[in-house]
């Protein structure tokens, strides 16, 4: 890709640049990014900016359980804004902390699962016949069964742990891309000059990967944003459900389930915090991902 | 129409034989059968029986040939829990699970199509913008969570509804339903409720989408000029086009929704055979397991069959050009 | 006997992102019972929308923002939906420009027709059947009963366009508006259509609009012309007169750009420039940038102007009466 962009004319970043210019012509979208951009800040920085570690044992305090939002601790003098849980532990610090592991989940998964789909996409559409019809077979049944259903399945026969979430995560999602960039790239498999690039004798790899995956970037974009809002949720969903990431390196939706039993008892911000962050996470996504649909998709272009 | 029928039969096999193989390569390939299918506490004895009765010592193909046979006569194992067929166990639970589901579906159908009509007639109005923001909501929020606030609200906040359970059921057409005791209604008014939610938002955005497609076609501006009325036009010309996509969704998602309703019969402690799936993995109940898996795989595949041939029937175009194929 | 139809300072305007677009600006004509009116120009003339008003059908963000359309006495503008929707279909029915999309994809013809027949009259399902039915037959579409149990798909395009023009027959109207009906039609297909209407009006003494961008189309078939540019009328009157000795320099720029026989061999002369944007019109005569008889007194917008015999011409330089200069 880098070398594209440097054998590239200038110009070249202009439809780059008219997509950011009508992306931020929607208040809502540009607020979504804002959103997201620092939701993924605090994730990043947890370990520097959170009051306390909560996994480290030592820094709680039994005492300070179940306190509520603005409480202070009876031990470190420690204000506690969104309140504790059952050990003790500092809600804030939990919900960043969380949120780094479900983003960490997120993304990652996202990254594998776009890599995978777009090998197989691509593969698929330049190569045609029996092998892209049988690539898409598999595709299409994969893609007739719930997400929840095959995770769920995969975890309780794997077990818990945040690298068997990333492999769920990334067996239900690769075919949403192999499927978005195989149709892009079958578009432009047919045009004329990919044949007279092979007369050119170069090689598949290069036709690949330098002429048809680029037209297929887009559209990605679009499928990527909504699969990692997925992503998110199926990821505290799991979790929620106990199949998920283990207790030591609690995401959201552990957290969110956590509280869940206190819930009914009044002690509503060990659940209710952990729950907001996830949704303005995935809102925020959601809303940016809207309206890169509008401006990237050809056809709503004049 | 027939060889479309047969055809399309074909491949709903095709999709079962394939799941059946992955299960089996999960469960007896990758895994060790003994482990995942028989219970931990049998004694020696117990464990040799078994092995025996699934052919555990024979080669794999062998096994999965009985494999196959046991399922086709729906034996899918034992649970160790209960001790007693998993199949059965599952079958107790499908009656609510299949109500829950069905309600759910009606609620976001019958909520959905009407509000994304009038958000797609009306896309600039107050009330259109409205019903996208609330779409893009219903999107967003994890099911989990949605049904969390519905039992914080009006369970714990308001104490409108009670928080989980089935409550009292009654028989109807020889199955035990909650819809129609009033104990059992308010049971189910907050579970269909949150298992609706996503799919109301998914069906909203649709049917806004195809109207506003839909209600720019010159057959629609043909209508008018006829002199139709608006009504007409809307229930008729509009309706019957967008319904199309619309079923093809709704058919797909009723799959989707006995799966989502996994996570709803967790949060509402409904005694469905979701909670049983998650009871049974919480408890390595393998063989509950593996059963709970080709009963809904059967069941998704019958209903994508089922919409196809529905979609088949809606479509005149799809039913000319499938059956000349 | 008073007018059909008149129209007088018609504006329909679109208000989008970028500003308004007048896409009828002023537009004034009167058609008579059983006349047939050929209103013709280029695409974005504001033509179509023009009929589109007739009938109260121009989609948002387009409105009427002013003039009259009065109909056999009654105000069309200030009468509403409730008084279009019993005209449409009934006594003022549309012909659409491209029969692959005027027909719902997933209704049968039969109830297509019948729920045109029942929109305005309430008679049984049988008899409107019967007269869906001798529709068909009237515009020339064999094995009726056959047709009316298919669907669209399964017509060819003229078929569908027959089709059409059947469903504008059911209530035997006084006006057809018909948008360039054969447009999307093969050439023969055309030729055929075009007569069939014809007749089809003179028999039953129905007006007809004929909407079209190809003057060879209407000159043979319209009573009088009226030529649109910008939104406006810029020449109207009796066809013959018209095509014989065009008077603004853009319709004579139109009849020049047609191939003539007797041309054979000769360069086809064109109108330089490009059709304006409506957001973008020039101050004053709005054709005066592609004009060659354009100066300073075109920076003013001229009016329509009646000139005596019949017809009228909103320019300041109109070419000379009987004045014929051919192209080089």
């Amino acid at each position: 890709m880098s070398q594209t962009t440097a054998n590239a004319p200038v110009r070249v970043d202009s439809p780059a640049r008219r997509i950011l210019r009508q992306f931020m012509e929607d208040p809502v979208a540009v607020i979504g990014l804002i959103l997201f951009v620092a939701i993924a800040a605090l994730a990043i920085a947890a370990p520097w900016i959170a009051p306390q570690n909560p996994y480290d044992l030592t820094q709680l305090d039994i005492m300070d359980s179940a306190l509520p939002p603005g409480e202070v601790s009876f031990g470190s003098g420690q204000t506690y804004w969104l309140g504790t849980d059952r050990q003790g532990r500092d809600m804030l610090s939990g919900i960043l902390y969380g949120l780094r592991i479900s983003l960490l989940v997120a993304s990652v998964s996202l990254g594998l699962a776009i890599t995978i789909g777009t090998i197989v996409g691509v593969t698929a559409a330049y190569f045609g016949g029996r092998l892209d019809s049988f690539i898409m077979r598999i595709v299409d049944l994969q893609l007739s069964f719930p997400a929840i259903l095959i995770a769920l399945i995969l975890l309780a026969l794997l077990g818990r742990g945040v690298d068997k979430v990333i492999l769920a995560l990334v067996i239900v999602q690769w075919a949403y891309y192999a499927r978005t960039v195989r149709s892009s790239a079958i578009v432009e498999r047919r045009k004329d000059y990919i044949d007279a690039a092979r007369c050119l004798a170069l090689s598949d790899r290069r036709i690949m990967f330098r002429h048809l995956l680029p037209n297929c970037v887009p559209p990605l974009i679009v499928v990527a944003t909504v699969q990692i809002a997925q992503a998110i949720a199926l990821e505290a969903t799991l979790s929620f459900l106990g199949v998920g990431v283990p207790i030591t390196e609690p995401s959201l939706g552990l957290l969110i389930a956590n509280g869940y039993d206190y819930l009914l008892s009044g002690s509503y911000w060990i659940s209710l915090f952990p729950g907001i962050a996830l949704v303005v996470t995935i809102v925020a996504i959601n809303l940016v991902g809207d309206r890169l649909r509008d401006v990237l998709n050809p056809r709503l272009q004049k | 129409m027939l060889v479309y029928l047969v055809r399309r039969l074909g491949q709903s096999l095709l999709a079962i034989v394939a799941m059946a193989v992955l299960v089996f390569a999960g469960v007896y390939a990758i895994g060790n059968p003994v482990d995942v299918l028989i219970n931990p506490e049998a004694t020696q004895a117990e464990i040799a029986a078994t092995m025996q009765r699934l052919g555990l010592d024979r080669p794999l193909y062998e096994q999965f040939g009985i494999f196959v046979m046991n399922a086709l006569q729906g034996d899918l194992g034992t649970s160790f829990v209960y001790g007693r067929p998993a199949l059965a166990i599952i079958m107790e639970r499908l009656p609510a699970t299949m109500e829950l589901a069905l309600v759910a579906l009606f609620l976001s159908v019958a909520i959905g199509i009407p509000l994304g009509v009038w958000a797609g007639l009306r896309p600039d109005s107050i009330a259109g913008r409205t019903i996208m923001g609330g779409s893009i909501l219903g999107f967003s929020l994890p099911n989990f969570w949605q049904g969390m606030l519905l039992i914080l609200v009006f369970a714990v906040l308001l104490g409108w509804l009670p928080a989980g359970g089935r409550g009292e059921t009654t028989e109807f057409l020889g199955l035990q339903v909650s819809f129609l005791t009033w104990d059992g209604l308010t049971h189910l008014i907050l579970p269909a409720i949150n298992l609706a939610l996503f799919k109301m938002s998914l069906i909203i955005r649709l049917a806004r989408a195809n109207t506003r497609e839909v209600s720019l076609q010159d057959y629609v501006k043909f209508a008018r000029a006829k002199g139709l009325s608006g009504r007409r036009v809307v229930m008729v010309h509009i309706l019957k086009n967008i319904m199309i996509p619309v079923v093809t969704i709704i058919g797909l998602e009723l799959g989707s929704m006995v799966a989502f309703a996994i996570v709803t019969e967790t949060v509402f402690a409904w005694p469905g055979m979701g909670k049983l799936l998650i009871d049974s993995i919480n408890l390595l109940d393998r063989p509950v397991i593996v059963a709970y898996l080709m009963l809904t795989v059967l069941i998704i595949v019958s209903i994508n069959l089922l919409v196809d041939v529905i979609y088949s029937l809606l479509d005149p175009r799809i039913r000319l050009s499938e059956m000349k194929g | 006997m008073s007018k059909l139809l008149e129209i007088n300072d018609l504006q329909t305007h679109f208000h989008t992102r970028d500003g308004v677009a007048k896409a009828v600006d002023g537009v004034t004509f009167s058609l008579d019972r059983g006349e047939i009116l050929g209103l013709v120009g280029e695409s974005g003339s504001g033509k179509s929308v023009t009929g589109f008003s007739i009938l109260g059908l121009v989609d948002p963000p387009g409105r009427i923002a002013g003039g009259r359309i009065v109909f056999d006495g009654d105000d069309l503008v200030a009468g509403g939906e409730p008084m279009l929707r019993g005209l449409r279909g009934k006594r003022i029915a549309m012909i659409f420009q491209d029969p692959m999309m005027t027909l719902n994809p997933v209704l049968r013809i039969d109830t297509q027709m019948v729920e045109t027949v029942l929109a305005h009259e309430r008679v049984p399902r049988s008899e409107a059947l019967a007269r869906a039915r001798a529709a068909l037959v009237q515009v020339g579409i064999s094995a009726p009963d056959e047709r009316l149990r298919s669907y669209p798909h399964q017509f060819s395009g003229g078929m569908r366009q027959r089709v059409a023009i059947a469903i504008a027959l059911l209530h035997k109207p006084d006006l057809i508006i018909a948008d360039e009906p054969t447009t999307a039609l093969d050439v023969t297909i055309q030729a055929q259509i075009l007569s069939e209407v014809q007749s089809l009006c003179a028999q039953s003494g129905t007006a007809l609009i004929w909407i079209t961008h190809d003057l060879a189309v209407v000159s043979g078939l319209a009573d009088r012309l009226a030529v649109m540019y910008a939104g406006r009328i810029i020449e109207e009157g009796p066809t013959a007169s018209v095509i014989a000795n065009p008077r603004h320099p853009y319709t004579r720029g139109l009849i020049d750009s047609v191939p003539k026989g007797k041309q054979h061999g000769r360069m086809l002369s064109q109108i330089k420039g490009m059709t304006p944007s409506l957001l973008h019109l020039p101050e004053g005569c709005k054709f005066a940038p592609r004009c060659p008889r354009a100066d300073a007194a075109c920076r003013s917008e001229p009016a329509l102007t009646p000139t005596g015999d019949d017809r009228s011409i909103r320019c300041h330089h109109p070419h000379e009466d009987a004045e014929r200069v051919h192209a080089p």
